[in-house]
């Protein structure tokens, strides 16, 4: 039973770190590389939250969306400045660095050392130290994480962003500029995903850089490829594969000891199914529709350039 | 003085063996438009088999190196024929290739994880000693890297002169122009990852040397090797060389001046502010609000 709240508990924080880096790509428009690093931002400033300001779980969590949030606005504003030759070298070069920080601003990360001491939150007087309390206190935070985002996608501001990362001249030829929402966007992915380093904090009891390297933002690549770049539910739906399929081989005999290997081959090879089937996501989100007739619930036919398929739908 | 001078001959040292990597990488990415981050799984692999061969069933290490190097071809060559081709001839994306040669890294370090375990490694028959000449003191690892330059000099030779190596620079230079004038691209694209997966096994021997051999070796050196490749130009793989040993030196240096820590955090923060630069100085970008990748 507590090996299946371990598994609980892994999965709730890969659906928010999921849904966080599909955001970013979806809303934000590129694929970020720097997603292990912005979730290290979250894991050190809740345990530092903590440890040096005595915050409590929810101010930490907060603490940790903002930290994420103007950190992930910080790197939105230099990566925006590169041509796409320089984008993926510029972000593996940013995770690399930002990952030797971690490792050696002792003052700040603890170092190689890193953090530890960091409990468990007491939510409401009632203290979440047994797996199946935590289990419940993750799942209850992504599921809040999932509603909020699956609430701001109809908002014109999110289609907006949305928009101008499925075509961004034609969103500029209308008179928007697309590079705030852009930032916005990629800040907000950032918040969330910093979010998830806070539960993982939590979780953990302790943190160090090692947790937070470039391997970890192609563990979170693998979600979105197999999600679907935007669906949040396929986000879930990947994530919750992702992370528990490793987990139940490892009770394999025998296998017990290689969950961590087993984890990046299944992933890997996910990955590389997905890219050569169905390159989109096993969850692909529909697409605007570009042009054609569509007719309305009054009879009448239009013409359609650009408008997401499921306001047509919801007419 | 004496302090600094040993350090330009360590950066320069193993600059010429970042060089190898560039030039190896460098090949691959000019000639297909592929980040095939999994060289790095490459590298790895060459270096596992080298060391099952020679250390575990006690052959020479030459011939176990020799076996590495055509295990090495073999997966380059297999990468192209199995998995980039069938992608390229679907019509995919830059993107997809990329993401394909993460998943590829990614199932590799997995599997070298499950097989060898996370220790690190070392090769027995070669010599952790140094050569000491007054107050200057430069282990043998690094003399041997100097030997990347004959290396290096015979690839830009063989594109220079041979007709396979003009085909393959014209490939680089528009594809779609040398495959209407007849070139045969998918033949040059298995020449180009056999060449640079083959240049992989030296730099694999002379890199586990000096730093142990894990399944996650060899993706700082290609990192480097790729920001060498993107800084010095496309098209131009002297200028690979030329930033393969000015980020070697500038690591080198900082350990002295920074910490030896700081090493990579430098060598990347370079790499990143220069393509800053240079993304700022180039018209359009991103701030076209374009998704850059």
């Amino acid at each position: 039973m507590n090996y299946a709240m371990i598994i609980a508990i892994d999965c709730g924080i890969y659906i928010v770190l999921g849904v966080g880096m599909s955001i970013a790509f979806a809303w934000g428009g590129f694929f970020s590389l720097v997603q292990g690093a912005i979730f290290g931002f979250g894991s050190y400033a809740f345990a530092q939250g903590y440890l040096q300001m005595k915050l409590p779980w929810f101010l930490g969590i907060l603490f940790s969306f903002v930290v994420g949030f103007v950190g992930s606005g910080m790197l939105g504003a230099l990566l925006s400045r590169f041509t796409a030759d320089f984008a993926v070298i510029s972000t593996l070069a940013l995770g690399v660095a930002l990952e030797t920080i971690f490792g050696n601003w002792n003052s700040l990360t603890g170092g190689f050392s890193g953090l530890y001491g960091i409990p468990r939150p007491r939510v409401f007087g009632s203290s979440t130290g047994s797996p199946e309390s935590f289990a419940i206190y993750v799942l209850c935070i992504a599921l809040l994480v999932v509603v909020v985002v699956l609430f701001l996608r109809r908002s014109q501001a999110v289609l907006l962003a949305r928009a101008q990362a499925m075509d961004p001249p034609l969103l500029a030829s209308l008179g928007v500029d697309p590079r705030i929402f852009r930032l916005v966007a990629f800040s907000v992915a950032g918040g969330i995903t910093a979010i998830g380093g806070a539960l993982f904090a939590q979780s953990a009891g302790y943190i160090d850089p090692s947790s937070f390297d470039i391997t970890q933002a192609f563990s979170l690549i693998v979600i979105v490829v197999v999600g679907g770049a935007g669906n949040i539910y396929g986000a879930v739906v990947a994530a919750i594969f992702l992370t528990a399929a490793p987990q139940l081989i490892g009770l394999i005999p025998g296998s017990s000891d290689l969950i961590a290997q087993i984890q990046l081959m299944l992933s890997g090879a996910v990955l590389v199914v997905s890219i050569a089937i169905r390159p989109s996501g096993l969850f692909a989100e529909r697409r605007f529709v570009r042009s054609g007739l569509a007719t309305k619930s009054d009879g009448n036919q239009i013409l359609l350039n650009g408008v997401d398929a499921d306001q047509i739908n919801a007419h | 003085m004496v302090r600094l001078l040993n350090l330009i001959i360590i950066g320069v040292t193993t600059g010429s063996l970042y060089a190898l990597v560039t030039v190896g990488f460098g090949l691959i990415f000019n000639a297909t438009h592929i980040f095939h981050l999994a060289h790095a799984a490459v590298i790895c692999i060459s270096a596992y088999i080298a060391y099952t061969v020679s250390v575990d069933h006690h052959v020479p290490l030459l011939l176990g190196f020799s076996i590495g190097l055509v295990a090495s071809v073999v997966v380059g060559i297999a990468c192209e024929t199995f998995v980039y081709g069938p992608l390229r001839a679907r019509g995919s994306d830059p993107r997809s290739m990329f993401l394909m040669s993460v998943g590829l890294l990614t199932v590799a370090e997995g599997s070298l994880g499950a097989i060898y375990g996370p220790t690190a490694l070392s090769f027995s028959a070669l010599p952790y000693t140094s050569v000491n000449t007054g107050s200057i003191t430069v282990p043998w690892a690094n003399i041997w890297m100097l030997a990347a330059w004959p290396v290096v000099v015979v690839v830009g030779a063989y594109l220079k002169w041979a007709p396979s190596g003009r085909m393959i620079r014209a490939i680089s230079d528009n594809w779609r122009t040398a495959e209407a004038m007849g070139v045969r691209n998918r033949y040059y694209y298995k020449i180009v990852f056999g060449i640079g997966s083959a240049l992989a096994a030296p730099f694999a021997l002379l890199f586990v040397w000096q730093n142990g051999l894990t399944p996650t070796s060899g993706l700082p050196p290609l990192l480097i090797a790729s920001a060498a490749v993107i800084l010095g130009g496309r098209e131009s793989l002297v200028g690979g060389c030329i930033w393969a040993l000015v980020l070697s030196l500038v690591g080198s240096l900082s350990t002295e001046i920074i910490s030896p820590a700081w090493q990579l955090a430098v060598i990347f923060g370079l790499t990143f502010i220069v393509l800053l630069i240079k993304s700022m100085m180039t018209e359009g970008g991103l701030l076209t609000g374009e998704a850059a990748f």
